[in-house]
């Protein structure tokens, strides 16, 4: 062989290698796959089931029907079905189109739209194969079904009359006018509700039944009547004609009077602990020294209404006579004026035991709240039935007397006082218990009363009649309670 | 003969050139760089209270620091609370105190580990607050915002790390902001109120 032919031969190599590593490299990428002809994919076929059967016009199905549906598929299987229907109104001539939705249940109740006298359904289901194809053709059912009842709203809050305060804008404590209603379904049951504000728009759906009117949905002025709407619709989507409407009367608190004084405190005969209307009021009147004040007697000036609470800045509220008060029954106005940027002080004998015992208060806890864990911010409390608390130490170390020449001689201190076991998140401390003598010390220092404070409100609560304080521990109260209601807070 | 072994020679060096930039491109090869050694990113926090704010000795809002990652894009690098820590398998956690009066405006150290030397375009880490914040020798419930969003904290600012150097990213967090009261309890807001990037160097 001769030696350009061996050089020729290498490079026939040379280049027959590189086209094997350039067809190999191309071969490593293909994908490897069976030959023949891949068949088409052949789409599912439907058939609706034949219950309930077909019916006419005389005899008409309820609106909630159960109907089923098969498919099949000779290539694959099925993955779903696509189900919608028309409901034509044979009486009033027009129609309703529900959009397509897709389901993997072969049996549903269909709650079909009956707002006609008589309603005539046309259903298409289409099956779906694994593969994504839809049954072109499907299947129908016509069925007819009857008239719908109606659901049927009630307001349950607040009542026809009843006056709210409202505010600028919500707040952590006030979050708006609350609205509390329920409906009823004779055929079936409530899909949902829709509230409308002063004829704005008409909220979207919901299945709460309770709403909340933020100041933002009302027409200004705030203050005034304001007319509110509520309407239900049902699982066949019915939707109530007639809405409850009703006015809501609100009111913008002004606050911008200082103090008022509520005397709740039980006129009694003027016996030893048994104090006198006129000695109780005279009491408060040397213990707010100079502080300017309006009086509200209960008894005398009437009920305390909304219009005049909101006119102040500071409320203080005394129920000082543990036989009876008409605290409970304000439960609900104090809590709208607290919210709403009222402050309150509390002051009473067996304040919290009234509410404990009250069914009424337990009954209206969801709508009016917890007035004593969300309000005074008690979370628990027992009542000290020991007449023993000789005076009451404020949190600098003063110490207050209570007046013993208003109580029995045999008693060595005031009784039947609320031991503040558990303030509530952000309560304070405000005046703690001093005891008689050292068979009481195990009562030093229990909180007997609290102080709270957010950015939207400030309470004192004191769990005894502070007016069996002595006059003079009475003047320092009021200014202790004067200077928390002046003090500023970071939080 | 001498015609056709010109051809074949031309041939044969068209298709190996043909062959060899195919196949080039065909497959995935690992770029070879010259990189030697990572760069290294330390994470400062500073934290700082207004002067009224009525935090006292013994008030207590801890924090807990940890997962942070720097992304470029999508991908992304762990750094560790200190270079040697992968070596123990240990989470990167830092607790910071953040009512902790004697330590506000001091620089406190949250993260410091070797990173692939990359331009990163964000810092992201987890900064979750405990249940209770303790004040003034009062315990307080404490909520987080935003079903567990609100303890991410997210910096997005260009982040260029180089081999064999430190990349410093300051944070600071405003206590007053990050901690705040509604109704009847306090909430955490994870956040950095400002940061900066210092070096590489």
């Amino acid at each position: 062989m001769s030696r350009s032919l061996q050089c020729q031969m290498k490079k026939y190599a040379t280049a027959g290698l590189a086209i094997a590593a350039l067809v190999g490299l191309q071969a490593c990428d293909e994908l490897t796959s069976l030959g023949g002809q891949p068949m088409d994919n052949t789409p599912p076929t439907t058939s609706i089931a034949n219950v309930p059967p077909p019916n006419d016009a005389d005899n008409l199905y309820s609106p909630l029907v159960e109907m089923s549906w098969t498919g099949q598929d000779p290539d694959g299987y099925i993955s779903g079905f696509e189900v919608s229907w028309v409901t034509y109104h044979e009486t009033q001539g027009d129609s309703v189109v529900h959009d397509p939705f897709v389901t993997a249940d072969e049996t549903m109740i269909i709650p079909f739209e009956s707002s006609d006298v008589v309603n005539r359904q046309r259903i298409l289901v289409r099956a779906i194969d694994n593969q994504g194809a839809i049954d072109p053709v499907g299947d129908t059912r016509t069925l007819y079904t009857r008239q719908g009842i109606p659901p049927e709203t009630f307001l349950y809050y607040p009542k026809p009359g009843t006056k709210v305060f409202v505010a600028p804008e919500s707040s952590p404590a006030w979050r708006g006018v609350g609205i509390y209603f329920t409906a009823t379904d004779v055929d079936g049951w409530i899909r949902g509700y829709s509230l409308r504000v002063d004829d704005g728009e008409w909220s979207p759906w919901q299945t709460d039944t309770s709403f909340v009117i933020t100041p933002d949905l009302l027409k200004r002025p705030l203050g005034g009547t304001h007319r509110v709407a509520i309407r239900s619709q049902d699982d066949t989507y019915i939707i109530e004609e007639t809405p409850v409407e009703f006015d809501l009367e609100l009111i913008e608190p002004t606050h911008h009077l200082d103090w008022l004084i509520v005397d709740a405190t039980l006129d009694d005969n003027g016996g030893t602990e048994r104090p006198t209307d006129e000695a109780v009021d005279e009491w408060y009147r040397h213990a707010m020294g100079e502080i300017s004040y309006d009086t509200w007697d209960l008894v005398t000036d009437g009920p305390l209404t909304r219009e005049l609470l909101g006119q102040y800045h500071h409320v203080l509220w005394h129920s000082d006579n543990w036989r009876e008060s008409p605290l409970v029954e304000y439960r609900t106005i104090l809590t709208d004026y607290v919210r709403t940027g009222g402050r309150l002080v509390l002051s009473g004998w067996d304040v919290l035991v009234r509410f404990n015992n009250n069914q009424a208060v337990a009954d209206s806890a969801w709508i009016y709240g917890d007035f004593v864990r969300e309000i005074l911010h008690v979370s628990a409390h027992r009542t000290i039935q020991d007449a023993k608390m000789r005076a009451v130490a404020t949190s600098d170390g003063d110490t207050l007397e209570v007046d013993l020449s208003k109580l029995f001689v045999f008693r060595d201190g005031l009784y039947r006082v609320t031991d503040i076991s558990s303030p509530g998140p952000f309560a304070e401390p405000f005046l703690t218990y001093v005891a008689a003598d050292e068979d009481s010390q195990h009562l030093d220092g229990l909180v007997v009363a609290l102080s709270y404070q957010n950015p939207q409100y400030r309470v004192v609560f004191l769990g005894f009649p502070m007016s069996f304080l002595t006059p003079e521990a009475g003047r320092k109260l009021i200014t202790e309670i004067r200077a928390f209601m002046d003090s500023s807070f970071y939080f | 003969m001498e015609r056709h072994g010109k051809r074949i020679r031309s041939l044969s060096g068209v298709l190996a050139v043909l062959a060899a930039s195919l196949a080039l491109a065909s497959c995935d090869m690992t770029k070879v760089t010259d990189l030697t050694e990572p760069g290294l990113v330390q994470v400062i926090l500073r934290y700082e209270m207004p002067s009224d704010y009525p935090a006292q000795p013994g008030d207590s809002l801890v924090v807990v620091t940890r997962d942070f990652r720097l992304y470029s894009d999508t991908t992304y690098a762990e750094i560790f609370q200190h270079p040697d820590q992968f070596m123990f398998s240990l989470d990167s956690l830092v607790s910071v105190n953040l009512l902790d009066i004697s330590g506000a405006g001091a620089p406190v150290q949250i993260a410091y580990s070797p990173v692939a030397p990359l331009e990163y375009d964000r810092l992201i880490f987890e900064m979750s607050p405990p249940e209770w914040v303790k004040i003034n020798d009062k315990t307080y419930p404490l909520r987080r915002t935003g079903m567990g969003a609100g303890t991410v904290v997210e910096v997005v600012e260009p982040i260029t790390v180089l081999e064999g150097q430190t990349t410093v990213v300051h944070l600071t967090i405003a206590v007053h902001k990050a901690l705040y009261r509604l109704g009847d309890e306090f909430i955490f807001l994870a956040h950095a109120d400002s940061y900066s990037v210092e070096g590489p160097q």
